[in-house]
């Protein structure tokens, strides 16, 4: 069984772990075409590379980001959302007419 | 309720009750009061075992989260360990937990079950329930490492997991906190566990301590 | 019988314990073996060499290797078949049968198969058993009968068998020369080592090999490096322990009697050594053929003297060594055969020449003379090879009833294989070498192609400095280390017209179905494998993988390299079932007021993980409990544990924000003190669960979640809020609180018997109401909730209090007849009001808008999760709606999943549907076409074959205008 390094709680049996899907960046919602969205929403580009992802180790409910290679299946780093996510997020009100 | 001395008492005299409490009753412990609840102070007369588990769930324990914690604990006068996943002896007896950057939990002091205050106290902090969420388990004696790598995937042996370690992690396929007791003579390792579960996880524990010699007991193994 | 007489003196037997005798039976007869004997080595100690018939021509079979390496000896112990009688220690009274025959095993009535073997042609069943069409249901009971090994039991009593991790720092695997001196090496460097070895005593060959002309070197180096081990404290030693297969990052699953380790070691040091291989002439699997390490292993484990005369076949010098054991152990050898010409170490030709031992150098075995029946070899047929696996005519017949073998040896390469290691073929050895490991998984040894013994020390101390690299407690180069010795001949095949040379004794595949198959196509050695089953039986090709591939190479014109083996997947040995189950963890989760609900007759069900009550009463009168539950909870008053509900506490600055950005509703002006319905859709738009806000204060909200929900949206809520950076506290208490449902026309009342201080009226704690009660004594959260459509409180206290409050609440109600009722009927009591529930009445597709709840979601604010997803699917025209149904009592009943049509096509599914006593008619919720969706219009439902058809109905069903709930 795999392992990976929580930056939390160290290295462990990749069975403690959930994945949480890629890192992406969400279209303003309010802003943003349908065409948009729906990539945001349904499509990954399941490259050969590495690829920054969310995962959750379960047994302290700690989110962290890990870069994975999808080919090696090597977790090449761990680190604490902070370093991506660092400010308030805020959402705009929404447009009176949302156009596609 | 208060005023009843520490004699034999049944635990649905008491409205707290430990989600163990029926499997004790039904093994034959002797229960003592204790932190406005039974605590199990034997489990019949047998012989010391060379492990024992323990059911301290009645016993009083708070937690507090937030920007504010660490500075919190340290006006009540509780120790702040260092660092996530360590745990800590506070002067009047409590165990102070470091499960997270900004999250504590305070274990009351053994003997008497009690703490010196609770989350209430904290205005300025987020309370953890875990008097409620989860039930706390010792174990207690010798091959604690050994009786655990049954249920756990975490090594647990004194060379990585010293005195005043932590771990969260999977035992026996839920999630658990187990904390390696400062401090103290011989090995303890606290195993806070899922309320809910706690049947099933003592029934997991001591059919792995049963090889080893381990077997159920009370606070008298301790004291 | 009385075996004392056959043995070797000692130090011969290393394994035995020659004072305690122990008794068993074989096929019925009751023999004599000592303590340590594996049942082989106890048979041939009473002379019995048969022991098991083969899989296809049910042949006789004796033992091939004596290391548990081949499928020529698998037996049955009682109800456990396939047992290797080379590797189990026989126990004072143990039952052993042959396995595979027809009759007896000295009498089997099938070994005619054998005679008709030239009309069973390799793919013969894939060939012959499927044309015509349906001539396969006439043969399978018959095949059937003759296929499969051995006989379980099926009325076996389950055993205790359980895992455990182990840690280490080096995990060595294989305690030879190589295994031995790496744990040494990696144990001085300061590494914590565990030394894993499959036998029950640690050496490998030196236990059992000779290494030099005078025979002292094996034993003196044995003892001098297992003392040293045995006493270090860094070294952890296992023996009787398997490691079956490699995983990823080291970990490795090792068994050991009952138990199944998971070792994890940060190092791992493969020193698995080799098999020796077998050489390819007609009828080489006659009992008394064997390896040469075998015939040693009988002498020096096990004090069996392997036969009165023998030959020795061999393509290296090691043949002569065996040869020089046997002569001094007093076996007649008649003759070394060496296939090679001219190579033979000078000193290994004199040592025979003194002990007057003929040597025939570029000769091979041609074929092996059977006495009757096939049952022990009676001579050879040695003729000079003239050519790659061609002989001349003339022919030397020799009289002997042991012929020992050696054509080389194949890296035990399956760990490393797993791991991702490449084999590849050296033609000018004639040997297959492994290259490209893994970080952190290193090889040392005769698997490393390292034949010389002090090359084999010195390999295993490179492979540990390598490891002590890694772990940085070294930084010193590892030597280099190579060998100059060739122990692989290139061609020991010698393939007879009337066939029986098996390459592959498992299954019986003979030199020509190799070839064969090839002619058919099949040239890729994967397709070979498939066709005609090589490699396929118990021994996994450990023996039929080398002359396979130099097979397939030579008839396809390809190199070895090229042609390769087959793919070596785990397990690297058979294994039971039981070990990978081990001891069964199944978590289960119960309510504190769990045993209330057995002392009150539940029924329960599973509910996720949680055991829920169904229903209290008769389990086999289901409908008449739970109607007559419903009925109690209409007209009086009952009690329903929901602790299992999900529990999301909120708190903070920006805690009503948060609750604004997570669900559909707005949050961000609920009043303190009401609670409010709050729908969570998913990115794509999807309802994915439901609950009840309460908002305590400002800045406190306390959030239901479904059962089976509330990890997810707990999950997902910290999810965002890790981007989202509010200030708030986001706390999964589902355990920590526990909950009942008090419902029914009296439920005030029983309450305000527990309920001091708190207004309880209509007025003073209305329906939608949130507020916090002393429940005699218990701090409680109540929430006046409609779920069931009556006056109801949900109150929720710390679990610790869970069974008290059910106990007082039972006491409080006895005087209003109140009684429990179970999830089964809250459901139906639920259903007769109409409301969903999440997961049951919806699907992966259902977006508010198909679940009439438009109503919960609001689109003033900036956002919620999914908020742009429900915009899009609801912008588009709507095609279905869950919609609620009626039809007469006496109807015949949908069930959930029953589907709605709409001429041939379908519109939906029937979601929930039950006999409602309230009603006193069916009702129930289906997804149905947009254009059939209205009140009044009918829906076909098909149930059991039959179209229903059924009238749309608005909802709720019960009480349309919530006047009882909202007393």
């Amino acid at each position: 069984m795999k392992m990976m390094n929580c930056p939390l709680n160290g290295l462990r049996n990749i069975s403690e772990f959930v994945h949480g899907g890629e890192v992406k960046e969400m279209p303003d919602p309010n802003s943003c075409s349908d065409k948009e969205w729906a990539d945001y929403v349904f499509f990954s580009d399941n490259a050969i590379s590495v690829v920054t992802e969310w995962w959750l180790h379960a047994p302290s409910g700690y989110w962290f980001i890990a870069e994975r290679h999808t080919g090696s299946d090597e977790i090449l780093k761990t680190y604490d959302p902070s370093v991506l996510f660092s400010e308030r997020v805020e959402f705009s009100a929404p447009a009176t007419e949302v156009k596609a | 309720m208060e005023e009843i001395t520490k004699n034999i008492v049944k635990p649905e005299t008491y409205l707290a009750r430990s989600p163990l409490y029926r499997v004790h009753e039904a093994a034959g412990a002797h229960f003592e009061a204790c932190a406005s609840a039974a605590q199990v102070a034997s489990y019949g007369d047998q012989s010391e075992p060379l492990a024992a588990l323990i059911d301290l769930s009645v016993q009083h324990r708070f937690g507090i989260r937030g920007a504010n914690a660490i500075a919190a604990l340290s006006a009540a006068g509780l120790s702040v360990p260092e660092k996530p996943n360590q745990c800590l002896n506070s002067a009047n007896g409590e165990t102070v937990l470091r499960l997270g950057k900004t999250e504590f939990w305070v274990l009351g002091a053994m003997e008497s079950g009690t703490c010196s205050a609770d989350s209430s106290a904290f205005a300025d902090c987020y309370p953890v329930y875990c008097q409620d969420s989860h039930a706390c388990l010792l174990l207690s004696g010798e091959q604690l490492p050994d009786i655990m790598a049954k249920l756990c995937g975490v090594d647990l042996s004194e060379s990585v997991f010293p005195k005043g370690s932590i771990a969260q992690t999977s035992v026996a396929r839920i999630n658990a906190i187990i904390s390696h007791l400062p401090d103290k003579e011989g090995t303890h390792f606290v195993i806070l566990c899922d309320s809910a579960a706690a049947e099933y996880l003592w029934a997991c524990l001591l059919d792995a301590m049963d090889e080893f010699g381990g077997k159920a007991a009370g606070l008298n193994y301790l004291f | 019988m009385n075996d004392t007489n056959m043995r070797l003196n000692a130090p011969m037997g290393l394994l035995l314990n020659r004072n305690e005798q122990v008794e068993f039976l074989f096929e019925g007869q009751r023999y004599q073996g000592y303590a340590g004997d594996c049942i082989a080595s106890a048979l041939l100690a009473n002379d019995q060499w048969l022991m098991s018939r083969s899989f296809k021509y049910h042949r006789p079979r004796g033992p091939l290797t004596m290391a548990g390496q081949d499928a020529n000896t698998l037996v049955q112990l009682g109800g456990d078949p396939n047992a290797l009688a080379d590797r189990t220690a026989i126990a004072p009274n143990m039952q052993i049968e042959g396995q595979n025959y027809n009759g007896t095993l000295d009498k089997d009535r099938d070994a005619i198969l054998g005679n008709f073997g030239r009309f069973m042609p390799v793919g013969f069943y894939y060939r012959s058993f499927f044309k015509p069409m349906g001539v396969w249901d006439k043969w399978e009971g018959y095949i059937r009968e003759k296929a499969g090994l051995g006989k379980l039991d099926l009325n076996f009593t389950p055993e205790y068998y359980d895992k455990k991790y182990l840690f280490t720092d080096v995990m060595v695997v294989g305690s030879g020369p190589a295994g031995l001196s790496a744990a040494l090496k990696a144990a001085d460097g300061g590494a914590k080592v565990l030394l894993v070895e499959e036998m029950p005593l640690m050496g490998g060959a030196l236990a059992y090999n000779r290494f030099d002309i005078e025979g002292i070197t094996a034993d003196r180096l044995r003892a001098e490096l297992i003392a040293k081990v045995e006493e270090h404290d860094n070294i952890t030693v296992m023996v009787d322990t398997v490691c079956n297969a490699w995983f990823t990052d080291n970990y490795l699953p090792l068994i050991q009697g009952k138990r199944l380790f998971k070792v994890r070691a940060k190092e791992c040091i493969i020193a698995s050594g080799a098999y020796e291989q077998h050489v390819v002439f007609r009828n080489n699997d006659l009992p008394g053929v064997v390896m040469c390490s075998a015939a040693t292993r009988m002498m020096k484990l096990y004090a069996i003297k392997p036969g009165e005369s023998s030959v020795v076949l061999t393509g290296n010098d090691d043949g002569y060594l065996t040869a020089l054991e046997l002569s001094d152990q007093g076996v007649n050898v008649k003759a070394v055969v060496d296939m090679r010409e001219g190579v033979a170490t000078p000193e290994l030709i004199d040592a025979l020449s003194e002990r007057d031992i003929t040597l025939h150098q570029g000769y091979t075995v041609y074929e092996a003379l059977a006495e009757k029946g096939n049952k022990r070899i009676k001579g050879v047929d040695v003729r000079k090879i003239t050519a790659k696996g061609e002989v001349g005519n003339a022919s030397r017949i020799i009289d002997c009833d042991l012929l020992c073998m050696s054509a080389g040896y194949m890296p035990a390469y399956q760990l490393l294989c797993q791991a991702g290691a490449q084999l590849s073929y050296a033609d000018e050895l004639a040997e297959f070498t492994l290259s490209k490991l893994p970080e952190h998984l290193h090889i040392a040894g005769s698997v490393n192609g390292i034949h010389q013994l002090d090359s084999v020390v010195a390999d295993g101390q490179r492979a540990a400095q390598l490891a002590l690299n890694n772990l940085n407690l070294s930084d010193e180069l590892p030597g280099k280390v190579s060998c100059r010795v060739k122990p692989n001949f290139d061609w020991p095949i010698f393939s007879h017209p009337k066939g029986k040379d098996f390459v592959d004794f498992d299954e019986d595949l003979q030199a020509k179905d190799i070839v064969n198959a090839t002619r058919l196509g099949y040239r890729d050695v994967q397709l070979v494998k498939r066709f005609s089953t090589v490699g396929m039986g118990p021994s996994q090709g450990r023996h039929s993988a080398l002359p396979t591939a130099r097979l397939v190479a030579n008839s396809t014109d390809r190199t070895v390299t090229e042609t390769g083996v087959t793919t070596a997947r785990p397990p690297f040995a058979p294994e039971k079932l039981a070990h990978i189950a081990g001891r069964i963890f199944d978590p289960y989760r119960r309510t504190p007021m769990h045993h209330r609900h057995l002392e009150l007759g539940a029924k329960m069900i599973p509910a996720g993980n949680w055991r829920r009550p169904a229903f209290y009463g008769d389990p086999n009168k289901r409908d008449a409990c739970i109607h007559a539950e419903s009925v109690h909870v209409r007209n009086k008053v009952g009690l329903i544990d929901v602790s299992t509900l999900g529990g999301i506490e909120l708190k903070g600055p920006d805690a009503a924000e948060f609750m604004n950005r997570i669900y559909t509703f707005a949050f961000l002006k609920q009043p303190v003190g009401k609670t409010r319905y709050a729908v969570y859709t998913n990115e794509h738009g999807v309802v994915i669960d439901d609950g009840v806000a309460c908002r305590i204060a400002e800045d406190h909200f306390y959030v239901t979640a479904t059962t089976s929900g509330v990890d997810r949206v707990y999950r997902d809520m910290t999810k965002w809020n890790t981007q989202w950076r509010l200030d708030v506290d986001i706390l999964n208490v589902t355990s920590a609180y526990c909950a009942v449902n008090l419902a029914g026309p009296d439920a005030r009342k029983v309450l305000e018997k527990l309920v001091t201080g708190t207004d309880l009226s209509t007025e003073g704690f209305p329906f939608l109401a949130y507020g916090e009660a002393d429940v005699a004594g218990i701090p409680a959260r109540l929430l006046r909730v409609g779920f069931v459509g009556e006056l109801g409180y949900e109150i929720h206290v710390p679990s610790r209090y869970g069974e008290a409050l059910w106990d007082l609440l039972m006491e409080a109600g006895e005087a209003f007849d109140i009684k429990p009722f179970g999830v089964e009927t809250q459901r139906l009591l639920r259903l007769e009001k109409g409301h969903v529930i999440v997961s049951q009445d919806t699907d992966g597709m259902s977006h508010p808008g198909e679940l009439s709840m438009n109503w919960a979601v609001n689109r003033k604010k900036p956002f919620f999760v999914g908020c742009r997803s429900v915009d899009i699917v609801m912008a588009q025209p709507q095609t279905r709606k869950l919609v609620g149904f009626a039809l007469p009592a006496e109807s015949k009943k949908p069930e959930e999943g029953h589907l709605v049509l709409e001429g041939d096509g379908i519109t939906g599914n029937v979601t929930s549907c039950e006999y409602s006593p309230a009603m006193k008619k069916i009702v129930g919720l289906a997804f149905a076409g947009i254009n059939s969706s209205e009140p009044g219009d009918n829906i076909s439902i098909r149930v059991d074959g039959q179209i229903v058809e059924a009238e749309v109905v608005s909802l709720p069903f019960y009480d349309p205008n919530n006047a009882r709930q909202e007393m």
